[in-house]
């Protein structure tokens, strides 16, 4: 019978009664400590393009042999596995929207905002391709 | 339907499990206990999804107060939570991997050393909040620490504060679930035919853990 | 062949009561202590008490509706003060959403239908089903304890930095929403995997019918949304009381930030309150008109279209809160391709009642005022999306109207239609037919009395949430107290011949309606366990009145 996440060796070795050794679990928790150890120290480093990237490149397979080893879900067919991708697409839905906004705001409605640079500068007379143009609060118009 | 009390209550043999009516048959009742579970673990990562976006849209607008505020942060403890929690998911797994063998008294300890390893992390955690109190680095009113003189430190020990403190509630919690699935096991109850208990419960601890993989390259290693 | 089975083969036949029916009684009187309700675990108790408590909180908003609408009466003080009404209109909302709109039709009917329609004897898990029940009541007590205790006023929405710092009761009413928050997910969580695990042999996913997939729909949002609410809510609650600062400017926060992200739950939850109506109608409309459902694929992917795309337009709320202009843009365009799915949903009704038979009965009347309410409803909300016209209609009556008429409009009108469909399923009587027709009449003529006016006032400039407005508005308001009046007429003529019927309503047969819908085959009211004796096959689709192969029309089914 078909059963959403049915696994089908497990369903077999359910039968058998039989399964695999614990030592799989040894070399997934190994590589987790080894990638601990990686993200630590290239995070000390501080690289400045591509830190954050890295060292969310690096959670994310940890996080995946967690979830697909220690969870099961490389077993689990079916249901499981578009649960747990979908969450994970709905958290970056979150986060891409929301930081389109904070990047793409008026910057001064920003609770960052600095009025040290603001507004910007343009050289005199340059009123932008289709007129405008931003000039400083004190000079005249 | 088989009761879980008298058929196999031969000294050592684990009890069969018992069926509800309204499922077709055991392996419907497994599958659905699992994808229950998957779905609760999906509503705890869009939990804490909300606090990542407060972070990620925090550390956007202020990331020089949250990188100088992050090296303020113990990274050896950190970084030896990290390696606790990992082994306690490990040693998590390996339980469920002995009760399906229906080796109780291995998942008894499996889980106990998963238990202790959490305390250790509470306690690691304890120190840190201890040190935070001590130098003023508290969220919202309380802050008093002017260590860093930057717009946006204060919002950063607030996020700290926060996504830890959930973290270790989620913690506390899952050391509680751990615990009563160990008094199952000490009776006896897991085989092959029925550890959905251990794998449940094991699930939401390595949910745990996979949080604090996200939350410690997000707060120690800016 | 036992006369259970007999019930399939002849839709509409009064069982004959022999043994079976002695030993199998229905789960109305199976157990008639008061702990046998209390502690059941029957999914359809468990429904029957959802509906008692809804229609309960549904009264309570409505009585702060009536409230609101007094005091618009004139252009000044009428009846209350000004704080009062900003309580009174805040707890209306958070009434009515919270503790009616989210967990009505799932709760209730959900509840009560999708195991029959499943061929299922239950839930996956019905101890999780008497829990949900049990966290919306606590939840409920504790928000409606705050209430008591003078309420908040900060508009059911309670942006901040107003709801972190007003010295009104905040924090019992977000907490009470926190708990039911709690509720809905663990509906939605037993819907899934009911939905996943337990059809029958028979029972493939293009055979189920449609109320499953529009639940099913409902149930993933309620999943991924909720907890984002329940997080928002915490750290509103938090802020007020301990002011970490987060969402307050003052304090270096965003206040956006935090509509950010009570918005993408809100805007999925305005789904989860419509799609459990769509699904209703969709068995409603193949019913009475006595026709295979037009297009049952395209409805039934609508709806996960509806859910999907749903949780992309939540900034369409944000048009003019200082939102970027780029992200605007994006809301707008994505908002509109909701209305895409529910125009596919709209053609197929009418293309089912197109060349049916239709058997004007009251749900069949509420299925009338439905559509005509979603079209304008969804298309002022189309309107809405398109940013520029936004930015004038924000927060006034124009868009109170607009989510009335989804709200109410539709959502209500499938609630009745519902209530009134399942009556003798639920019951095993049936109501008097004239008084229903009488009340939906009334209904659909006291709805529009009262919110076009609101449409005329919100374009003309009126603002939402607004105690006192200048004179030359004072004619459209006491129109709208009026249909208001007239609405809550409607719904009181609705309770007492329901509650006439329950108590001396005539016997019902076990499928009044000759539905071939899945749940009218079995008794009504159904047995404990759903299903006497074997349980039943499925041949045929559910709503399978003519037989595409075999009909005079072949295009027209």
């Amino acid at each position: 019978m078909s059963v959403a996440n049915e696994s089908f060796r497990e369903d077999r070795e359910m039968r058998d009664e039989h399964h695999s050794g614990p030592g799989k679990y040894v070399i997934i928790w190994g590589a987790l400590m080894v990638l601990t150890v990686v993200t630590v120290v290239t995070g000390r480093m501080h690289l400045p393009d591509w830190g954050l990237a890295l060292a969310l490149v690096i959670a994310s397979v940890k996080g995946t042999l967690v979830a697909l080893y220690f969870m099961h879900l490389a077993e689990h067919q079916g249901a499981s596995r578009i649960v747990f991708v979908t969450s994970m697409l709905f958290v970056a839905l979150m986060l891409a929207f929301t930081l389109f906004d904070l990047g793409t705001r008026f910057r001064p409605a920003r609770p960052n905002f600095n009025s040290a640079n603001w507004p910007v500068e343009t050289a005199a007379g340059q009123g932008g391709r289709y007129g405008g143009g931003l000039k400083s609060p004190d000079t005249s118009p | 339907m088989q009761s879980s009390s008298a058929v196999a209550g031969t000294a050592g043999a684990p009890p069969l499990p018992k069926l509800a009516h309204h499922f077709a048959s055991l392996e419907v009742q497994n599958h659905a206990a699992r994808l229950g579970m998957w779905l609760f673990l999906a509503t705890e990562i869009l939990l804490f999804a909300g606090l990542f976006v407060i972070y990620a849209c925090y550390r956007f607008m202020f990331p020089d107060a949250f990188a100088q505020a992050s090296r303020h942060l113990d990274l050896t403890m950190g970084t030896i939570n990290t390696l606790v929690l990992i082994t306690s998911s490990f040693t998590a797994a390996m339980a469920v991997h002995y009760a399906k063998e229906a080796k109780n008294k291995q998942v008894v300890v499996m889980f106990v050393l998963t238990i202790l390893m959490a305390m250790g992390f509470l306690v690691i955690k304890y120190f840190e909040y201890a040190h935070k109190f001590h130098e003023g680095q508290l969220p919202g009113p309380h802050y008093t620490y002017q260590g860093i003189q930057l717009p946006g430190v204060a919002m950063y020990f607030t996020i700290y504060f926060l996504s830890t403190g959930l973290h270790a509630f989620h913690v506390i919690v899952g050391m509680i679930v751990l615990a009563w699935v160990t008094t199952k096991a000490m009776r006896n109850e897991f085989s092959y035919r029925n550890y959905t208990a251990v794998e449940l419960g094991s699930m939401y601890w390595h949910l745990v853990d996979l949080v604090w993989i996200f939350l410690f390259p997000m707060l120690y290693l800016i | 062949m036992s006369p259970s089975s007999s019930i399939a083969a002849e839709p509409g036949a009064v069982p004959v009561p022999d043994e079976h029916h002695d030993h199998h009684p229905n789960y109305l009187v199976d157990g008639t202590t008061l702990k046998s309700w209390l502690l059941t675990l029957d999914h359809k108790r468990i429904g029957v008490m959802y509906l008692i408590w809804v229609l309960l909180f549904f009264f309570i908003g409505g009585i702060y509706a009536l409230i609101v609408r007094l005091e618009l009466l004139t252009p000044g003080p009428t009846i209350i003060d000004a704080m009062t009404y900003n309580r009174a209109f805040t707890m209306h909302g958070v009434v009515m959403i919270f503790l009616f709109m989210i967990p009505a039709i799932p709760g209730a009917f959900g509840n009560f239908m999708l195991p029959l329609m499943l061929g299922a004897k239950d839930v996956a898990f019905p101890k999780l089903n008497l829990l949900s029940l049990y966290l919306l009541l606590t939840g409920a007590f504790i928000a409606i304890w705050g209430m008591i205790n003078g309420g908040m006023d900060t508009g059911w929405t309670f942006y901040t930095p107003y709801s972190t710092h007003t010295t009104t009761t905040v924090a019992p009413i977000l907490f009470g929403a926190f708990i039911i928050g709690f509720s809905s997910i663990a509906t939605g969580l037993n819907f899934i995997v009911t939905t996943h695990t337990m059809r029958a042999p028979g029972i493939t996913w293009f055979k189920m019918p449609l109320f499953v997939w529009a639940m099913y729909a409902t149930a993933c949002i309620q999943v991924l949304a909720t907890p984002v609410l329940g997080l928002v809510l915490l750290l509103v609650v938090g802020e007020h009381l301990f002011h970490f600062g987060i969402f307050d400017p003052a304090l270096g926060g965003d206040p956006v930030l935090f509509q950010h992200l009570f918005w993408f739950y809100s805007h999925p939850a305005v789904y989860i309150m419509v799609l459990p109506s769509f699904g209703v109608m969709s068995e409603v409309v193949a019913t009475f008109s006595r026709k295979n459902i037009f297009g049952y694929r395209a409805v039934a992917f609508s709806s996960l279209g509806i859910a999907f795309v749903g949780f992309f337009a939540w900034g369409h709320h944000m048009f003019v809160s200082g939102q970027s202009t780029f992200n605007a843009g994006v809301f707008a365009v994505l908002t509109m391709l909701v209305g895409v799915f529910t125009a596919i949903k709209v053609f197929n009704w009418v293309g089912t009642v197109y060349k049916g038979a239709v058997d004007f009965k009251t749900p069949f009347a509420y299925f009338c005022g439905f559509l005509y309410f979603t079209v304008f409803g969804g298309m002022t909300g189309v309107a809405f999306a398109t940013a520029s016209l936004d930015v004038p209609w924000h927060d006034t009556y124009f868009v109170v109207a607009h989510f009335h008429f989804i709200m109410v409009g539709a959502t209500i009108m499938a609630f009745m239609a519902s209530l009134h469909y399942w009556f003798p399923k639920m019951f095993g009587k049936m109501y008097h037919e004239g008084w229903g027709l009488v009340s939906a009449a009334l209904i659909i003529l006291g709805f529009n009395a009262t919110f076009i006016p609101q449409f005329l006032l919100g374009n003309a400039g009126m603002p939402r949430r607004y105690y006192e407005y200048p004179e030359r508005f004072q004619a459209l308001n006491v129109a709208s107290t009026a249909g208001a009046s007239l609405l809550a007429f409607g719904f009181l003529i609705s309770a007492i011949y329901l509650t006439h019927a329950l108590v001396f309503g005539r016997r019902a047969a076990a499928n009044p309606w000759r539905s071939r819908g899945y749940e009218w085959m079995t008794e009504s009211p159904p047995p404990t366990h759903n299903f006497v004796g074997p349980q039943p096959t499925y041949p045929e689709e559910p709503h399978f009145y003519v037989d595409p192969k075999k009909a005079e029309v072949p295009d027209a089914v």
